[in-house]
């Protein structure tokens, strides 16, 4: 080897230390803390059951935070797991008509990724406090990660590029409604099915994952 | 200006929630059901065919005719709204000899026209009323031959109807007032044209069609609904913001007792069809509203306390001729005592006998042995949307049996027997109503409890929880 071949040689693995360092330093540097979201724009319209009436209609928002990339094969674990469900002021009514006027319980929120691959299909035990209505209007519950609650890790999958969680297709609640009369609380096993429109609602959480 | 049923002072207020009468030999037990429909159903077209006789003048006398009726009703209407019926049209054909009688002497050919009058019979429980109904025939050409079609046209009155209920709409006998239509130059007509006046054959059907009348505004209280089923009328109230869902699967179980027989009649389980919950989302006032029907129950029990007899009862509309549903419409309210969510239901239903043994021998009572009048039903209790609601009648008062008619066997009347036995007051109905849990999975066995209704014959939930229940 000549010995400009061998300067060339060393510029260029110089060259490539130096670009092997900052990509490194830029993928420290992205990996922040966002929070992911579903139907956050447009709240996702699940069909669910209630006693004694037909399943209604009930208005379902998500978030998660998670780093805002992950390294290829990879994992990371969400934290602050969460949402809403809001019910309608007719459904509303109808409960406070039958006698209850409060709610409390803990959910399931399925969760699936396009590519990557999740520990567990669903976050499970999240928190729906226990809170009491006035009566009228719209009601909005309250979805949480606790102590109790159980959060799927999620797994990049082994290339870069992105990867996008969804809400699966059947959030599940173990609740209990006051009765107002007795002060007591009557379990309910809610069953909630994504509401099938055209087009589909976008079930995916944003922005998609950064897989690096 | 619409036209007005007038309520009387009571107003019989169809039922709600849910329940069933069962009877043995006059014993009735009551039955029950839920909830009113969706909002605005689809107009439904209507028709009648009735025959008729109309004396022209001589020499052609009385002759036959069919009057045919078409026209439109809604399905429903709201009290202090009115009822519209429209598209109304009755076709007649007149024999051709008729025809040519109206015109000049000697002429086969021309057109004839005229009017129509008649009434419209509007019946609701015991009360009616007749709205007059003047329709228009056109100018229609005798054909070269045979009999002549005519069409008379027009519109009905609106009609307002304030107490919540079945209304059904009768056709009468029309008077016909028809003329040969003169020639364009031809004199001004001297004197008016006759008018006949024609007569409805004896039995025969004559309904053109029923609206059900639902509760536009619905009180959360007993003693609101009295009011309001009384005489309030609210036709100047704006629409009512409603919001209405269908009720999820509601199963019946009903038992009465009859305090003449000693008897108890359990009635097989029956399921509420169109069950629907309302709430006023502006007062918050709530109803139930539903149909039911019911299997005939065959009861035993002992004749004036010791003759054994067994009898098949079934429950009844008060309109059984025509219908087979049960309508039901009842309030929720909250009961000012125990402050739990309750149910009121007011509601009549005809109970029919048959099948009937005395000391195992049957016992013909003919194919029409029913009460002479509806069995009135007032039941209160709580409801239950997570589980089992009991709803009865009131333990001091009960329901009042009424007598029987059409009770025979070979001549034999009947109807005293059965009244002697049976009829009184102080019997008591029981209505338990079963909201089911919804259930998806393709096998049954997987379900949740409470997926399923009680199983016939199932032992007298009703009985044992009505006697529990809180009042």
């Amino acid at each position: 080897m000549s010995r400009l071949s061998r300067l060339s040689a060393g510029i260029a693995t110089t060259a490539t230390a130096v670009g092997a360092i900052a990509v490194l330093t830029a993928g420290t540097a992205a990996a922040a803390t966002i929070t992911y979201t579903a139907g956050g724009t447009t709240p996702l319209t699940y069909t669910c059951s209630f006693p004694g009436i037909t399943p209604q209609p009930v208005l379902v928002t998500s978030h998660l935070d998670a780093d805002d990339s992950v390294p290829a094969g990879g994992t990371v674990t969400p934290v602050n797991v969460g949402g809403s469900a809001t019910i309608s002021a007719g459904v509303h009514a109808l409960l406070t008509a039958v006698g209850y006027d409060g709610i409390q319980g803990t959910a399931t929120v399925p969760v699936t990724a396009a590519s990557g691959t999740l520990s567990q299909p669903a976050a499970t035990g999240l928190d729906i406090p226990q809170t009491i209505y006035p009566a009228g209007g719209p009601i909005t519950v309250n979805i949480s990660q606790v102590a109790t609650s159980t959060v799927p890790t999620y797994t990049a999958p082994a290339t870069p590029g992105t990867d996008t969680l969804s809400m699966g297709n059947t959030v599940t609640a173990n609740l209990q409604f006051h009765k107002k009369a007795t002060n007591t609380w009557t379990p309910w096993t809610m069953s909630c099915t994504l509401k099938v429109t055209n087009p589909a609602q976008n079930v995916a959480f944003s922005p998609s994952i950064t897989i690096s | 200006m619409p036209r007005r049923v007038r309520p009387r002072s009571v107003t019989v207020t169809a039922l709600a929630a849910a329940g069933l009468l069962s009877a043995a030999n006059g014993a009735l037990t009551g039955v029950g059901s839920a909830a009113p429909g969706p909002a605005v159903p689809p107009d439904t077209q209507a028709t009648a065919s009735v025959s008729v006789h109309c004396p022209f003048a001589a020499p052609l006398g009385p002759r036959a005719l069919t009057v045919e009726t078409t026209a439109t009703l809604p399905a429903q209407a709201k009290t202090g709204t009115s009822a519209t019926i429209g598209g109304y049209s009755v076709k007649l054909t007149l024999p051709r000899d008729v025809a040519l009688s109206f015109l000049p002497a000697g002429a086969t050919t021309g057109s004839l026209r005229g009017a129509l009058q008649l009434d419209l019979t509007v019946q609701q429980d015991d009360r009616s009323d007749r709205v007059p109904v003047s329709l228009v025939v056109a100018p229609t050409p005798l054909p070269e031959t045979g009999d002549v079609v005519l069409t008379a046209t027009g519109t009905v009155p609106e009609i307002a109807i304030n107490t919540i209920g079945a209304v059904t709409f009768d056709v009468t006998a029309p008077a016909l007032t028809l003329e040969a239509v003169p020639a364009a130059d031809a004199p001004a007509a001297g004197t008016a044209p006759p008018k006949v006046a024609c007569t409805l054959d004896d039995g025969q059907k004559t309904t053109l069609g029923k609206v059900l009348v639902l509760p536009k505004v619905t009180p959360g209280t007993k003693e609101k609904q009295a009011a309001a089923a009384g005489e309030a009328t609210t036709q100047d109230e704006p629409p009512a913001n409603v919001y209405t869902q269908p009720l999820g699967l509601v199963s019946i179980l009903t038992k009465s007792t009859v305090k003449k027989l000693g008897a108890t009649v359990v009635a097989n389980p029956s399921l509420l069809v169109d069950g629907f919950i309302n709430v006023n989302l502006d007062t918050g006032d709530s109803w139930v509203t539903g149909s039911s029907a019911f299997s005939p129950v065959t009861a035993t029990f002992l004749g004036f306390g010791f003759v054994p007899v067994s009898a098949t009862v079934e429950f009844l509309p008060v309109e059984y001729e025509t219908q087979r549903m049960i309508e039901f419409s009842g309030n929720l309210y909250t009961d000012p005592v125990t402050q739990l969510p309750s149910l009121h239901a007011d509601m009549k239903v005809m109970a029919r006998m048959s099948h009937a043994e005395i000391n195992g021998v049957p016992l013909d009572l003919g194919p029409d042995c029913v009460t002479k009048d509806p069995v009135h039903l007032v039941l209160d209790g709580p409801y239950e949307a997570f589980g089992v609601g009991h709803v009865s009648t009131e333990p001091n008062g009960g329901f009042t049996l009424p007598g029987f008619k059409g009770c025979s066997s070979g001549g034999q009347d009947l109807n005293p027997l059965l009244d002697g036995m049976s009829s009184g007051p102080g019997n008591q109905a029981y209505v338990d109503t079963y909201n089911l849990v919804g259930c998806t999975t393709p096998d049954p066995a997987d379900c949740e409890p409470g997926s399923n209704p009680p199983a016939p014959g199932s032992p007298g939930a009703a009985a044992k929880k009505a006697v529990a229940k809180p009042r």
